[in-house]
Order: C-alpha cells, then structure tokens, then sequence
C-alpha cells in the first residue's frame, strides 16, 4: 500500500513538473528571440546567422534579432552570452571552428560543452589549398615532394593559429613538407591578395573568395580540404584523396545556446533548423548561391558528436597553438 | 565592356533606386555627423535590410550611406570639435578654428564642396584606371606597409605643434593602448589581466569619443563659471556656398594633392581615412607657403582633410571591386553586400556583372550630387545647431555618442571605455599632452608590427629579400628624410616662439 | 600650474607607467608554435616602454632645467582644493560614471533621462538655470533616441535589469 501511494505520488510530482515545461515548449517561442552572431557583419558566418534567423522568423513567427558582438575570433560573444539566461530567447550563431580553436589554443578555457548545441546547420564550401597559375605543381603529391626537395623555399601564408595553420601542420607533421610558414593574415581575402602579390607561394582560402581567380586562371587549387568533393568543383580532389588522409577541416555553422537551456527548446529549434535547411526551396537556393554550400544540418546528438570529433581534433595540435 | 555603360546608367535613373540613393545619402550623412555613430554602423545596420531588394537598389543603397557617411562628418568636426566620424579628424584642426573665428558657414561651405570634389575625383581614378592601380595595391606586402606606416608615424612630428617630445610621448601612448588585446600574428593575449573584455582591445570608436566628446563636455563643464567672453556672432546667413570662385581656384593645387593621397590610402586596405585626412593635412601644411596660419582657421586645412577622405572612397572601392578586398570596415560591409546580390569581385567582375559595376560608378556619381545638395540646403539648419546652448546641446551629443559606442559591438564595456579614456583626455589636457598624436599611434601601431613581424619572418627565409623591394626601400628613405627636416623645422619654429615669448 | 611642476609630474608618472608597463609586458606568452622567431609579442612592448622612459627622462630633464616661475604656485597638490575650483569638472565626470554604472540595472531611458538631466543641470549657469527645461529636454531626447534607436534600426540598448 505504501509503495503504491509513494508510486503514485511520484507520478503525480512528475506530470506537475512536466506540466509546466510542456507547457513552456508549446508557448515558446512568444517574444522576440536575440541572435548574438560571433563574427563581423558580412563575412560567411554572419551571412549564415542571418539567413537561419530569417527563416527561423517565419517559421516561428516572433522576431529573430541579429546582433554582431565581434572580437578576439568570436570568443568575446561566446564568452560574454555563454552564461546568459536560458530561457531559449538569447541564441548565440558561431562556426565550430571558432569553437575548437579558441579552446585549444588556451584563448577561451571552455568548448562546445559549455553550451547547450541546437545544431550543427551548415557546411562551408571548403578550403581550397592555391597556389599561382604558373606554379610547376598540379597536384598537392607534387607540391609536397617539392618543399622535401628542396626545404624552406616555398613560402605558405597561413594564419597563425587558424585552419591554415593547422592544414600546414598536418603536413609537416604527417607527409614530412618543409614549408616556410609566414603569417599572412586572419582573412582569407588578405591571404589571396598576398599570393596573387607573390609575397607567399601557396595559401589557404575559401572557395567563395577563390572561385573568381581559379576562374580567370590567375589561380590554381591544387585540393580541397573538405572530406568529399564539393559539388560546385567534381574535379578537384580532396587532399584525403591526393595523399594526406589527415588533412580534413570543414568549417561548420553552428547554433547554440546558454547551458541549462530546456530541452523541449533545443529540440524545438532543432526540429525547425531541419526542417528549414533540408526543405525550404529559398534557403536551399540561398546558400548555393551565395556561399556554393550544400544543405547540411544534423539532429541535436550529431550536433555534439560532430563538434566533439572537431575539437578532439584541434585539441590534439594544441601544443603547436600556445 | 562599354556596352554596359548605358544599361548600367538606366538601372540607376529609375525612381525607386533615386529615392534609396537619395535616403541613403541622408541617413548617411546623419550617422557622420553625429559623433559616435559612423559610416562603417550605418551600413552594418542597413546591410540585412538591402538583402531583399534588387541588386541595384542594395548596392546603390550601402554605396550612398558609405558616401553620406564620410563626409557626415565634417559637419560635428567643424561645428563641435568632435569629429563625427574618424575620417573627420583632420577637419577639426581649422574647421574649428574657422567656426570660433564666425567663419561656420565658410568652413561647412568648403568641407561640402571640397567633399564633393574630393568623391569625383576618387570616382573618375575608380573608372578609369582601377586594374592598374589594382595591379599597383597587389605589390604591397609587408615590407611596404611597415615602412608605409613608419612614415605615417613620422607625421607626428610634424603634427606636434610646439613640444616635440609631448607629441612624441602622446602617439607612444597611442602605440601601447593598442597593445592591449590580441596580439598580431600569434594572437597572444597581452594587458588583458585576465579580462574577458579586453581581449578584443580597445576600438578606436571609443577612444575617439572619449578623447573628443568627452573633453568638449569637461571642457564646458570648466567654463561654466568663468566670466563669458565676447563669443563672435556666426554670420548665419550665407552666399551660395560661402566662399568665392577665387579662393576655389587658389585651391586646386591642394585639392588635386589632397585628393592623390586620399585615393593612394583608401586602395591599401587597412589604412583608413583618417590617416589620410591627417595626411593630406600635413602635405598641405608642409608646402604651404604659410604654414604657420594652419590651426588657425584657413580654409586650407579644411579642404585637404575633407577632399583627401572622401576620395578615399574611390580609392577603396578599386581594391574592392577588382580584387575583392575591402580597404576598410566600411568597404567591408559592402563586399558583404555585394556578394550577397551575386556580384562577384575579382578580376571578371567587368565580364560578368558589367552593367552592375557601372550602375555602382553612377550611383556613386549621384550619391556624391546628392551629398552635396542635402548638405548645402541643410547647411542653413546646421549653423543653427551653434546657436544651441551647449548646456543642452552637449548632454543630448553624450547620450548619442553612448549609443553609438554600446552599437559598436554591443557591450556595455565599450561604454566604461569611453568615460575611462574622458578622464584619460583630461588629464592630457591638464599636462599639455596633444591628443591627435595618440590617434595616430593607436590606428598605426598595430599595422607597424603587424607587419614588421610578417617582414622580419620573411627576411627570416631570405635576408636578401629587403632588396627586392624597392618601394619599401623608397618609403624607409623617405621617412628618415622627412624625420630630419622636421626634427629641423621644429627647432626653428620653437626657437622663434620662444625668441618671440621672451621679447 | 606652471610648466616646471607640469613637466615634472608628467615625467615621473610616465615613467613609472613605462616600467610598470615593460614588467608586464615580460609576462605576455610566446607563441611556441612558430618555432624560432626573432620578432615576438613581447619585442614591441618592450620597445615601446623602452621609448617612453627615454622621453618621459628627457621630461623630467626639461623640467629640471626650467626656471621656477615666481608666482606663488602652491608647494602642494590637493584633491579638495581641485573639487573645489572645478566643481563642474568633478561633477560631470560623477555624472558620466553613475550614467554608465546605471544604465545596465536602471536601463536606457531611465538612465539617459536622468543624466541629461544633471549634465543640463551642471552646464547651465546661473541666470539660465531652469530645471523644468533640463528635465523636459532628458525626456524628450532619451525616448526619442530608444525609439529610433531599437524600433528602427534595431541597436541593443540596455532594457534595465528591474524591469526584466
């Protein structure tokens, strides 16, 4: 008798706990939600930040507001609203690169888990390794065979501490290259510039800033460093099929969101984000056009494995970030 | 190519892209002038809004607030001496001076047209040469911008007025307030103290305001009880523009060479318009035949500041447009901007949006009309803002200025910056330490070792490499000559202030 | 006070910033993934403090060197006597601090009403003191600016911690 009526009153403490975070989920979202985006206006994040809260409006029907809060490689907004209050009205839009190399190079002393992950929902078009038109490599084997030929000669401009950097890593560290590294800018268009300048040799960019070069043949890309080959370029390999099975950074958008923030929330948005990347015409043509992405979004548990492989990843460079 | 000439000029003469131009321009001019909000917070915020409309209208739309924007400026610089937008510095010098002296109409009057000129001239070297000068822009590398920026900082010399080693002392304190954050290159955190906030460092909005701003309200706070003087009536009725054909004419040396250096720094990205109005400022001075009357309210000074950062705008689009570089933030958000309507920088941009990048040359041709009739109707509304108390105009400017520093980044830290660097302002007042030195430091610092480290590791690979670079050899030449016969040109000048005090 | 005690002060107190600027600057972290690399975070600083102390030395050199001026410069500093001879200066800058100290708990509008308000208040001298124009024009111009400012252009001004 006792047992059944301890039973019982659990059930009843439990759906009167329920009740009212159920009844929360189907409220929310009823005010506007606050969109804090890591980085500056214009650039590939913000564009994708943008755009999901766009769509995410008229799916939810409140007002979804994009604020820049930029610095220090988006840790300064991933700092300042990680502890914000979770209430689902203060969304934080990053890319998960950020992410991991903030916390390996010691520059945040958190990751991905300090946050609670809405979604992963967008793959940027890649890395392309470039090098000049009249460079003599064609293939990224070629190259590399080059700087061991002859070490310290070609000159690759990297952004210290950022994805270019630890591609170069990779190679030194896997396939033995010998490159002279140079710091050659944070940005990807300073990068170009520099090689297009002859100040560098071989760089690192996004597609999207190298596609008008590679086009008027003042550029060639040697491999991208996606894992697959993006479906804008079929006949550029990837640098995991052209020798250097290590060498793979996708540069991924993410949502997130402060920690403790309900689950019906974040599934919720998840739940949207989904339905937005992989069934809505407009944002499908949006990010093809603008940005050559694919749509790529995953449920809350990839999400965090996909950002766990990443920061794994970044971690286990970390001494050559410090 | 030329076919698109005249479908790019129809895409603009429609009603509705006139109206945004013309909007544009407004707003533009509206978020220069006040101080604390700039160009570059204009355009961010105008940016998602352009994304749905049509190409043409967007672009037209950012390009016409980029232009209002710029010359914005000049109106709190010559009316407040706080200037409006960092670009506006320079306009402070004699604008200022010239507005004290009665002469507000004159000196808008200048500032507007010159602008105007200043926006032509940069627009016609956009049209006509840009891959050249973009094929120019490329060669620069780090040994050029280091010994670029060296001779940048070598103006403080000729900028500091009386005391050398004040002038000195105050862009070394520039130099090292711009430390504070991430380092370049390797990112180190230094002077952060553990401080979340500080990793980004300090922007110059901020500094900026609390230099400027904050010092006028202290400065008004002082003379609250001294004894009124004689404030010189501002003829508020002016002719036309306010000055003659004649002073127009006996400008245009200045306005050309005003004009070639705004256009040369808005193509190197990361340099800006203020350095450029300094600079201009500082060549006018140099070859002036009288020197000694800049500071004092001449039009001169005016011209060049104003002529020099508007045709950066010119300038900054070429590497944008060519390239796909942006030369500054503002040029930044228009790349955004572009990209977003699928028109492509880079070497193809003639091929493959041709009538595009010709409605952009007529919208920044209509933009510039458009900036010179609003602000010379509103010239007359201006000049009234001096007549304001500044008991009530100066707490409203404040408020202002505090929102555009929290719209900055959006962190109430930008807003303690700003009262801190007030207080920071003061006391330079009180120890005779110039400000505009620190400015100077503050945006060149970080360029110098930026790329003095990129140097020194390229010369690292191949010591020899110094030698394949002229122009950077040309640029370190030219520093140590211009350090010598100002280091000279001081002592002379201090020599007869002191010969001329003591008589 | 004349140039002498100025020029003085200046340079003690920017050289003693010099020295506690390069003993920080020794505790920045060296990037140790480049390798070797002549050209460090800390080699500017260090240059730069290095600068400072030089001229903030020449300074102090001037100041010894120029005649003390006999005008009865007070042998001494002291904060009462600055509050007092510049209440308006001490003043606003409290007004600045409480403005930016109140704008998170109290909000916008109440806190730009509140230090427009005083700010007028400070500025306005005797004859035109008139606190009903002060409080009308704080009203006005604080909710004018959130309006435009959040409604329109959509700027995140502090809502106020006790209204949320």
């Amino acid at each position: 008798m006792k047992k059944f009526a301890t039973a019982l009153t659990l059930a009843a403490a439990l759906t009167v706990g329920a009740a009212p975070t159920a009844f929360a989920a189907d409220a929310y979202p009823n005010q506007t939600i606050n969109m804090i985006c890591s980085h500056g206006a214009g650039g590939d994040t913000d564009y994708n930040t943008r755009l999901i809260s766009r769509m995410l409006e008229n799916r939810l029907g409140v007002s979804v507001v994009v604020n820049n809060v930029t610095g220090a490689n988006g840790s300064i907004a991933l700092t300042q609203y990680k502890d914000e209050k979770p209430d689902g009205y203060t969304l934080i839009g990053t890319n998960a690169m950020s992410l991991a190399s903030n916390e390996a190079s010691g520059l945040s002393d958190f990751g991905y888990d300090a946050f609670e992950v809405i979604s992963v929902y967008g793959k940027q078009c890649g890395e392309n390794l470039l090098v000049r038109a009249d460079a003599p490599y064609n293939t990224l084997e070629e190259l590399i065979a080059a700087t061991q030929k002859d070490p310290d000669s070609i000159t690759m401009g990297v952004a210290m501490g950022g994805s270019s950097y630890i591609a170069a890593l990779i190679m030194q560290t896997t396939k033995d290259a010998k490159f002279a590294m140079v710091d050659a800018g944070g940005d990807g268009a300073e990068r170009m510039t520099s090689l297009l300048g002859g100040h560098i040799d071989v760089t690192i960019a996004p597609y999207t800033l190298a596609k008008e070069y590679i086009e008027s043949g003042k550029v060639k890309t040697l491999c991208t460093l996606m894992s697959e080959r993006l479906p804008a370029t079929p006949d550029v390999p990837t640098a995991r099929e052209s020798g250097v099975p290590d060498l793979v950074i996708d540069t991924l958008y993410v949502l997130l969101a402060p920690k403790g923030t309900p689950k019906e929330i974040v599934d919720k948005l998840n739940a949207t984000v989904l339905d937005i990347v992989n069934n809505d015409a407009e944002y499908k043509e949006a990010i093809k056009n603008f940005n050559f992405q694919e749509p790529y979004a995953l449920s809350v548990e990839d999400s965090i494995a996909r950002l766990k492989e990443q920061r794994e990843h970044m971690m286990s460079y970390s001494k050559y970030l410090q | 190519m030329l076919a698109d000439i005249i479908p790019g000029l129809m895409s603009v003469l429609t009603p509705t892209v006139l109206f945004f131009i013309f909007f544009g321009v407004f707003v533009g001019i509206i978020f220069g002038s006040i101080p604390g909000l700039t160009a570059t917070m204009a355009i961010v915020m105008f940016l998602p809004v352009t994304y749905t409309m049509s190409p043409i209208e967007g672009v037209s739309t950012l390009v016409a607030l980029y232009v209002g924007g710029i010359s914005g400026g000049l109106i709190a610089a010559i009316l407040l001496n706080i200037p409006g937008t960092p670009s506006s510095i320079a306009t402070t010098f004699d604008g200022t001076p010239m507005a004290r002296k009665g002469e507000a109409g004159k000196a808008l009057g200048v500032g507007v047209v010159f602008s105007f000129c200043g926006t032509i001239l940069g627009l016609l070297v956009l049209v006509l040469v840009s891959p050249l000068l973009a094929a120019f822009a490329i060669k620069f590398g780090p040994y050029e911008y280091c010994t670029l920026a060296l001779f940048a900082l070598s103006l403080v010399i000729s900028l500091t007025g009386r005391d050398l080693v004040k002038g000195l002392i105050s862009g070394l304190l520039g130099v090292m307030l711009a430390t504070v954050g991430l380092a370049p290159v390797d990112s180190a955190k230094r002077f952060t103290f553990g401080m979340v906030e500080l990793n980004a460092g300090f922007s110059l909005l901020t500094l900026l305001i609390g230099l400027f701003a904050i010092t006028e309200v202290i400065k008004a706070a002082e003379e609250v009880r001294k004894p009124v003087t004689a404030t010189v009536e501002t003829n508020v009725r002016i002719k036309g523009f306010g000055f003659s054909l004649a002073e127009f004419l006996s400008q245009k040396l200045n306005m050309v060479r005003s004009a070639a250096i705004g256009i040369v720094i808005g193509i190197l990205p990361g340099i800006g318009g203020a350095i450029s109005g300094m600079l201009a400022y500082t060549a006018a001075k140099n070859q002036s035949k009288h020197p000694e009357k800049f500071g004092t309210g001449i039009m001169d000074g005016v011209v060049a500041s104003e002529t020099a950062n508007n045709a950066g705008i010119g300038g900054a689009m070429i590497p944008l447009l060519t390239l796909g570089i942006p030369g500054d933030a503002a040029t930044a958000m228009l790349l955004g901007g572009l990209m977003v309507h699928q028109i492509a920088p880079g070497p193809l941009i003639f091929d493959k949006s041709g009538v595009e990048v010709f409605g952009i040359f007529f919208a920044l041709a209509i933009s510039a009309i458009a900036m010179l009739i609003i602000e010379l109707f509103g010239i007359k509304i201006f000049i009234r803002v001096l007549k304001i108390p500044k008991y009530l105009l100066l707490p409203v400017i404040m408020v202002l200025c505090v929102i555009g520093a929290i719209g900055n980044a959006n962190r109430m830290f930008d807003v303690w910056s700003v009262m801190v660097f007030g207080v920071m302002g003061y006391l330079l007042i009180k120890a005779k330490i110039p400000h505009v030195p620190m400015i100077l430091g503050f945006i060149l610092g970080p360029i110098f070792e930026l790329n003095f480290r990129r140097a020194i590791q390229h010369a690292q690979i191949d010591p020899t490499g110094v030698f394949s670079h002229p122009i950077a050899i040309c640029f370190f030449v030219v520093t140590i000559i211009v350090v010598i016969f100002s280091l000279r040109r001081q002592r002379k000048e201090a020599a007869l202030l002191k010969a001329s005090e003591e008589s | 006070m004349n140039n002498k005690r100025n020029d003085m002060i200046t340079g003690i107190v920017l050289a003693l910033f010099a020295l506690w600027y390069f003993y920080e600057a020794l505790s920045i972290r060296v990037f140790a993934g480049m390798g070797k690399a002549v050209v460090n975070s800390t080699t500017m600083p260090k240059i730069w403090a290095v600068c400072l102390l030089l001229l903030a030395g020449a300074l102090i050199l001037r100041s010894l060197r120029t005649p003390a001026k006999r005008d009865g410069a007070k042998a001494s500093f002291s904060l009462g006597a600055w509050v007092k001879a510049n209440y308006e200066v001490f003043l606003t800058f409290i007004a600045l601090f409480l403005y930016a100290a109140l704008m998170e708990p109290l909000g916008f509008i109440i806190s730009s009403i509140l230090y427009i308000f005083a700010q007028t208040l400070i500025l306005m001298d005797k004859e035109h003191r008139s606190y009903v124009k002060a409080l009308i024009i704080a009203v006005i111009c604080s909710v004018a600016s959130y309006a435009i400012f959040v409604y329109w252009l959509a700027v995140l001004l502090p809502v106020g911690a006790i209204f949320e």
